[in-house]
């Protein structure tokens, strides 16, 4: 086997993934041979190493500013395209959007069965959970593929994550300037 | 196990064959059941077991330190948001790197269309590891640690991302082969591909400090 393969083979040799017969071949030409035998001990160093980039920690008030950000979120409409289209644009340019937007997704404004509201808890000891609003989730936006196919029978194309996420609004603050308002 | 056996001398990898969802996996779609019924403390309990592995999957994908923190704020609220479409398909975490990649690379695609701008985090260039002077002995480790630190995140910064992604994975989430290739829709060898390259790469970004080895 040549030097090139065997430094092909270096990362599952180290990490004992060979074939016992080609761990054996490997093992044998790192023997006889010191320069892939160094890169083996350099890929394993590099490997440690990694562990040197440092780790944050997320602060106290994470969950509780997860929480504040749900609880700010005003409900999606009935039409599916989410409360933060709506809140941007005002209603006057959401028509005109639209109009524009109507034609790249083909999406209809609702579904007919869409999912009941979610009742959020509020028994005593969930103070954080008490904030969190009533609210009717977008059957929109961004939903895993793999998780939730669309039925056989759905008229609705499958979304990819992130495919309705903020990038097709910024591409509509392009398209509509001004009209828009503030970002 | 002799056709076991057998069929595995016949592979060119090692077998990883499937075994049986472990508790912590199970636990987890048994909270989100819950978080889809409204139970806010089920998402609770989602958030104390995962905050930290998502702040950090985004800070070493982004190197942004102070975005990793608004991002991850995101990843939860969309999973809230969509949680009463969930359904247990797949294991919640694999879930989760999915929509915590996505939102990365949104978040990359944002930042490129506004036009490059300086970031007060990026790390310095660790060219070659260099003593500073320094009277109390002590403090050369912790400045050498620094760098070693800064460039080892550079190095990782500066793989592609496609390789970057798989590194994460397995070097910081501990993810499993077939993990890494259900949560990025990869086959195990495009995975064991690009995390060999990626190797490849860090060591030759990394040569100064792997001089002595």
């Amino acid at each position: 086997m040549t030097c090139e393969k065997i430094v092909d083979l270096l990362s599952e040799y180290s990490a004992g993934e060979l074939r016992a017969e080609q761990h054996q071949e490997v093992r044998l030409h790192l023997e006889a041979c010191p320069a892939c035998d160094r890169t083996r001990r350099q890929l394993e160093r590099t490997w440690e190493l990694l562990g040197e980039f440092d780790e944050l920690e997320p602060p106290p008030t994470f969950r509780a500013q997860v929480w504040e950000r749900i609880r700010q979120e005003k409900p999606a409409t009935s039409w599916g395209w989410g409360w933060k289209w709506l809140t941007r644009a005002g209603l006057a340019t959401a028509a005109l959007g639209l109009v524009l937007v109507g034609g790249l997704f083909l999406r209809p404004p609702a579904t007919p069965d869409a999912p009941a509201p979610v009742a959020v808890s509020e028994s005593a000891d969930q103070e954080l959970a008490a904030l969190a609003p009533q609210w009717e989730l977008d059957p929109v936006a961004e939903l895993p593929d793999t998780l939730d196919a669309p039925a056989e029978d759905s008229h609705l194309e499958p979304l990819q994550l992130g495919q309705l996420s903020d990038s097709w609004l910024d591409e509509a603050h392009d398209v509509l300037g001004d009209e828009l308002g503030g970002s | 196990m002799q056709l076991i056996a057998a069929l595995e001398a016949r592979l060119p990898f090692k077998a990883s064959w499937d075994k049986a969802p472990d508790a912590g996996a199970q636990e987890d779609l048994r909270l989100m059941e819950r978080v889809k019924d409204g139970d806010a403390e089920a998402f609770n309990s989602l958030m104390r077991k995962y905050e930290k592995t998502v702040l950090n999957l985004i800070y070493r994908f982004t190197g942004d330190r102070e975005g990793a923190h608004d991002l991850a704020q995101e990843v939860f609220l969309r999973i809230y948001r969509a949680a009463g479409r969930f359904e247990a398909k797949a294991k919640f975490f694999t879930y989760l790197y999915k929509v915590t990649l996505n939102l990365c690379r949104n978040a990359r695609d944002k930042a490129r269309r506004r036009g490059p701008s300086v970031s007060l985090d990026q790390a310095p260039d660790e060219g070659r590891p260099h003593d500073l002077p320094d009277p109390a002995g002590s403090s050369v480790d912790q400045v050498q640690r620094t760098e070693l630190a800064a460039a080892i995140k550079a190095a990782v910064m500066s793989l592609p991302e496609e390789q970057r992604e798989v590194v994460i994975l397995q070097r910081y989430q501990g993810l499993a082969y077939e993990e890494i290739a259900e949560t990025l829709g990869l086959t195990v060898p495009a995975v064991k591909s690009r995390l060999h390259r990626a190797k490849l790469g860090l060591q030759k970004r990394l040569a100064a400090y792997l001089e002595d080895v």
